[in-house]
Parts: C-alpha cells; sequence; structure tokens
C-alpha cells in the first residue's frame, strides 16, 4: 500500500474520467439559467408596478375619504352686485326668498323682492375641483401640523373682524356717517350707499331684520375688514356659486371671489 | 478569458446580477466533475443526467440563498442530497452496509473484475463496490478536490472520520486494482 500505489490509482481514475453530460442537457440547463434571470428582472419591473399602483390607490382613497369628512356645505348663494356696477346697471330682482308680508313698518310701504336667488347646481367637474379646494383647509391643519401662517388665520377665524358697528337703516342717518356719501334707494326698498361713487355698503330691508353688505372702503363706516383675507383661511365655507360663502365669525359671512375676499353680510335686528 | 481568473463566487455573484457568461463559465468548470460525482455515486446514466439538470435548477433557483462563502461545496452538497434522495426513491439497494472486509471479496466484484476489459473499466466498477459512505469521501476528494475539512462539514462528521473512510476505500480500491497497479 506504497503511496506510489495512490498515485497510481488516483492517475487510473483521472483517466476513467470520460462520461460527459449531453449537449442537449447543457443547452436545457442554459436556457433554463438564462430564463431566471430574465424572470428576475421582469420580477423586479412587477414589483416596482405594483407598488406604484398601490401607492396611487392609496392616496385616491386618503383623498377622497378628506374630502368626504369635509362634507361640502348648501349650495346657496346669493346674487351681489360687483362693486363696480353702478345702479342703473343692478339687474332685477330674481326671485324672492322671502315673504314680504312679514316686513318692518318702514319698510312694507315699498314693495320687497330681496335679491337672494338659489343658484344652479354646478356641473360634476365643478364640485369636484371645488371639493378638492374645501378640503384644503383641513388638510393644513392636519398634514402641517398648524404651524404654518395658515394656522394662524384658523385661530384668528373665531374673532376675524373687528366688532361690525350698529348701523342705520334710513338713507338719510347713513348719508350723516361720513363725508362724500351718496344714497340710491331702490324700488325694493335697497339702499346702495357709495362713497365717491364707489359702492361700499348696502341695506336691505327683511323680514324681520336689516341685511347689510359692505365692500372695501367700507372702512369709512367705521366698518374695518381684513380684505385680504383668503377662504383657506376658514373651515366653513360653501362651494363658489358664484362666490364662496365664509364663516368669518358667528354673525358675519364673507364671499371670496376666487382667492380675493370681495364683500362680508351681516344682519341686524331693526329694534337692537 | 478574463472569467477564467475569477473565483467561483465571483462568477455566481455575477450570475446572479444578469450576467449569463459567468454563468456559462461556472458551468464548464463544473459541468464534468458534478456529472461524474452523480455517476460514480451509482446511478445509470440517465438518472444521472437527470439528477445533474435538477442540480443546476437548484443552483438557480437558490441563487438567492447561496452565502456567498463556498460555491463548490455549495453545488456538491446539493448534489449529494439530490442523490440520496433519488436512491431513497427508487430503493436502491445500498452498498454502504456491506462490510469493507467482505466486499473485497464479493463474489460479484471478483466477476466483475474478471469481466472488465481493462483498468479503466474496472476502476469504475470498484468504485461502485466501495460502501456508500467511502465512496462518496473518495469521489469527494477526488472528483469535487475538496479537502478532508471541506467533506467533514459537507458530510457533518468529523474529520478524522473521513479521514479514516478514505484510506479505507483507498485500501479497498488498491485491493479490487492490484492487477492495474
Amino acid at each position: 500500500m506504497s503511496e506510489q500505489d495512490d498515485l497510481k490509482l488516483t492517475a487510473l481514475y483521472q483517466k476513467s474520467r470520460q462520461e460527459q453530460p449531453s449537449a442537449e442537457l447543457d443547452r436545457q440547463i442554459h436556457n433554463a439559467a438564462s430564463r431566471a434571470i430574465y424572470q428576475k428582472s421582469r420580477h423586479w419591473l412587477w414589483r416596482f408596478s405594483t407598488a406604484a399602483v398601490v401607492l396611487l390607490s392609496f392616496s385616491v382613497v386618503l383623498n377622497l375619504l378628506v374630502d368626504e369628512m369635509e362634507g361640502p356645505e348648501t349650495l346657496v348663494e346669493e346674487q351681489v352686485l360687483p362693486e363696480s356696477m353702478d345702479m342703473a346697471q343692478a339687474p332685477a330682482p330674481v326671485a324672492e326668498e322671502e315673504s314680504a308680508a312679514g316686513a318692518p313698518a318702514e319698510f312694507s310701504a315699498a314693495r320687497r323682492a330681496p335679491l337672494i336667488t338659489e343658484a344652479p347646481a354646478p356641473s360634476a367637474p365643478a364640485l369636484a375641483k371645488e371639493k378638492k379646494l374645501s378640503a384644503e383647509p383641513m388638510l393644513s391643519s392636519r398634514m402641517l401640523g398648524e404651524d404654518s401662517a395658515v394656522a394662524s388665520r384658523m385661530q384668528d377665524a373665531t374673532q376675524p373682524v373687528q366688532e361690525i358697528p350698529r348701523l342705520p337703516f334710513t338713507q338719510a342717518e347713513l348719508l350723516e356717517l361720513a363725508e362724500d356719501l351718496r344714497g340710491v334707494e331702490r324700488a325694493d326698498a335697497t339702499i346702495n350707499l357709495y362713497h365717491k361713487d364707489k359702492l361700499i355698503l348696502r341695506v336691505q330691508p327683511q323680514a324681520d331684520s336689516v341685511r347689510y353688505m359692505a365692500w372695501p372702503g367700507a372702512h369709512v363706516l367705521g366698518v374695518k375688514v381684513d380684505w385680504f383675507y383668503k377662504p383657506q383661511s376658514f373651515n366653513r365655507c360653501s362651494q363658489p356659486v358664484p362666490y364662496r360663502r365664509c364663516e368669518l365669525s358667528e354673525q358675519v359671512e364673507g364671499f371670496f371671489e376666487g382667492q380675493r375676499l370681495d364683500h362680508i353680510r351681516w344682519s341686524q335686528q331693526p329694534g337692537e | 478569458m478574463q472569467q477564467d481568473n475569477l473565483t467561483d463566487e465571483a462568477l455566481f455573484a455575477a450570475y446572479r446580477d444578469g450576467d449569463m457568461a459567468a454563468f456559462d463559465a461556472l458551468y464548464a468548470r463544473y459541468r464534468q466533475p458534478v456529472f461524474l460525482f452523480l455517476l460514480r455515486r451509482g446511478h445509470i446514466h440517465a438518472v444521472a443526467e437527470d439528477l445533474f439538470h435538477d442540480c443546476w435548477m437548484r443552483v438557480v433557483d437558490d441563487r438567492g440563498q447561496f452565502d456567498g462563502k463556498h460555491f463548490r461545496g455549495w453545488i456538491y452538497r446539493i448534489a449529494r442530497n439530490l442523490s440520496i434522495d433519488q436512491i431513497r426513491k427508487a430503493q436502491i439497494r445500498a452498498t454502504d452496509d456491506v462490510d469493507p472486509a467482505e466486499a473485497s471479496v464479493n463474489p460479484i466484484s471478483t466477476q466483475r473484475q474478471q469481466e472488465a476489459e481493462d483498468c479503466i473499466e474496472l476502476i469504475k466498477h470498484s468504485i461502485g463496490v466501495l460502501p456508500m459512505e467511502q465512496r462518496d469521501v473518495f469521489l469527494l476528494h477526488q472528483e469535487a478536490e475538496l479537502t478532508l475539512q471541506q467533506i467533514a462539514e459537507l458530510m457533518a462528521v468529523g474529520r478524522e472520520t473521513i479521514k479514516s473512510r478514505l484510506r479505507y476505500a483507498m485500501q479497498q480500491l488498491k485491493q479490487l486494482m492490484a492487477d492495474c497497479l
């Protein structure tokens, strides 16, 4: 059992190494290995695509849920006159909101027709767009942690305007409040008050109250409003048809045209 | 070729990254040794080819599980396990229960020895006569070129046991091959 025999045995074994797998088997294994790598790359692509679809779906569902929680408000808006529109151009009232039977005595002589109308329902795309817009404040407060300027606006929204002074509801008394005022009383008892030919106040008699609408420039009457408010600063806003109405305070509503506060509105009891 | 200088592990890593040329180089290195290991372990040619195919498919499918340390030991472990499973399934009567001392005087092996056309055929038959444990050690040492320590790890036994089995295998083969040595 010498070492030389070991070497001879090993040499014999090496000579016996003749058999090989068939070429067909080689080809099959090569193809399978190649296919596995190709599937790996496709598998990666498939995973990426799936992840993208899932992420997108999640975003859409989340957006819908937030919109649903926000909830749209009633789509009723008031038709108002733009500040630049002169009385002569004012449109005729289109619908009565309430009966004139209960009007205060001082307004009963005139035929009353408040300029309140129900705006037509917006189209579906417009609704979807505005739903998204109305959800923005909620998203800001929840997702941005209320650490931005929006948050301070939200805080201000509890007292967005200084206290509105009690205003008279007769044209004569209104004209005494400031200089350069001009009043126009319409047939429906609505009084438009102009300052330097610019509409700053409208007084509309209601059944049991008087409604005031004020535009920028009403500060001469003591009505001071931050006219740079934006609808995103307030939680409760309606759809913009045509104006977006937001609650600036418990008594005062603001009407935004786009991002700009166009005018405010509040009511006052005649006897107050 | 540049790939000839790369280690098995580097080639396999390149294949996992999508380099089929690396796989071909690796396959060329192990094509015949793994096939012969299966064949000499006692399978007929057709079964050895099936097992060889399955072995490479396992390498491809389990490429993510390879720890990157020792490809040679890994592929022979796969081949051996497949062979063991095949033997169990086919209920092939293994010869590992044959006493080495008896094996040297096994009338069948003696008959084969007489019928062997030459020493090349004789050594093929002689390896088949070895007990399975010794056969494994001999083949892993000669064909797979694994060290005793690597064989011990692959077969999960001690290094001295492997050394002893290899010594017995060589002794028996020398007895069977006496006329050729």
